[in-house]
């Protein structure tokens, strides 16, 4: 067996000696080191940025538009309440993905976190789905009664909103899903320790 | 990111220039096809440029790019689902040492046996291969330095099965 494993370690070793032709050096760090090619973590924290500011800008427009378009201030105050929570939501998954430091962390740590993230991302759906489900129906009540284009700008807003939640989350749940099943191997004997606490 | 000086630029060119066959060989190793190996790559230069900062000497060079090679390769999502035109990677690295067809015939079965183990299983015996001591091995995974033995000796001994197959 030891024979076998010191060839093992010489082949291994041998393909630091691979010629250049075919292997990735073609790849230039180039537009890495002038910013244009930015990893995964760096565009899923710019993704969540902009569902930050989003979420922002409703949380301090909705009262005075909708009030303005004739539905009662208390409906833009909870539509308020609704895009400020999401807004925290966010802000706390991002600063979750801000914290794994992949030059850092161990691969046991990193799992920790990236688990952290899974879960508040669980929550996050749990909460905004039917928050955002409420909020629609309730928007859709009033609109119906101010005008029926209202309510069609309504319901094609929901959709235009819907598709682009939709096309984010399937962006984020892929690669979380993989976490996932790297979660569950390490969990198989819990060398990690990913299942503590 | 705070602006990077042309000192920590041609740190990083140089580390890129003098281990990016080990870079190369984990991402090989975690990947399905060729398109794969270069997303992961590209990714993994990416993350080295990022961590940088939190480099600077502190690290002996390969541990440090192992660190942040496996992480990236174990935490790394693929965007795109494979193409059937996409060469499979164990055809892609046939047509890089097709010259020397004994050692194409070994890095194919060493793929074929390193990616039949977990992935975490991947990195603690890539790591031991390239001769780091278990403690180094215990620093990178997060595992104990017990932990890191054991599993090894289980993995020794799966490869020799697979080997024997």
């Amino acid at each position: 067996m030891d024979n076998d494993l010191e060839k093992l370690k010489q082949h291994w070793q041998g393909l630091n000696n691979l010629p250049p032709e075919g292997r990735c050096d073609r790849i230039k760090p180039d537009g890495i080191t002038a910013g244009k090619v930015r990893s995964y973590s760096q565009r899923l924290i710019r993704d969540y940025t902009i569902l930050i500011i989003l979420s922002l800008v409703w949380l301090v427009l909705s009262p005075f538009a909708l009030y303005h378009c004739g539905l009662p201030l208390w409906t833009g105050i909870l539509i308020s309440v609704f895009f400020g929570i999401m807004a925290l939501s966010c802000a706390s998954i991002r600063a979750s993905i801000q914290r794994i430091d992949l030059s850092r962390m161990g691969v046991c740590e990193v799992l920790k976190c990236v688990k952290v993230v899974v879960v508040k991302r669980r929550r996050h759906q749990w909460l905004g789905i039917p928050m955002a489900v409420c909020v629609m129906a309730m928007m859709f009540y009033f609109f119906y009664g101010i005008s029926e284009y209202m309510l069609i700008g309504g319901v094609v807003g929901a959709i235009l909103g819907g598709v682009i939640g939709m096309i984010s989350d399937m962006r984020m749940r892929g690669m979380l899903r993989e976490m996932q099943e790297m979660l569950s191997e390490a969990r198989g004997d819990d060398s990690c320790g990913v299942n503590e606490g | 990111m705070p602006e990077i000086s042309h000192s920590q630029t041609d740190m990083y060119l140089r580390l890129i220039d003098e281990h990016s066959p080990l870079i190369y060989k984990v991402c090989y190793m975690y990947s399905e096809d060729s398109e794969h190996l270069k997303d992961l790559y590209q990714e993994v230069l990416a993350n080295l440029w990022q961590g940088l900062d939190g480099y600077m000497n502190r690290a002996k060079p390969s541990t440090w790019i192992y660190r942040v090679a496996i992480n990236t390769c174990i935490t790394y999502f693929r965007r795109h689902g494979k193409h059937s035109d996409v060469a499979r990677i164990d055809e892609a690295m046939l047509g890089i040492v097709d010259e020397n067809h004994e050692h194409a015939e070994q890095l194919r079965q060493m793929y074929e046996m390193i990616a039949q183990l977990g992935k975490l299983d991947r990195a603690i015996i890539m790591l031991w291969l390239d001769e780091h001591s278990y403690d180094e091995i215990s620093d990178v995974t997060g595992l104990s330095r017990n932990n890191v033995a054991s599993r090894l000796y289980r993995i020794k001994q799966r490869l020799m099965k697979l080997n024997d197959e």
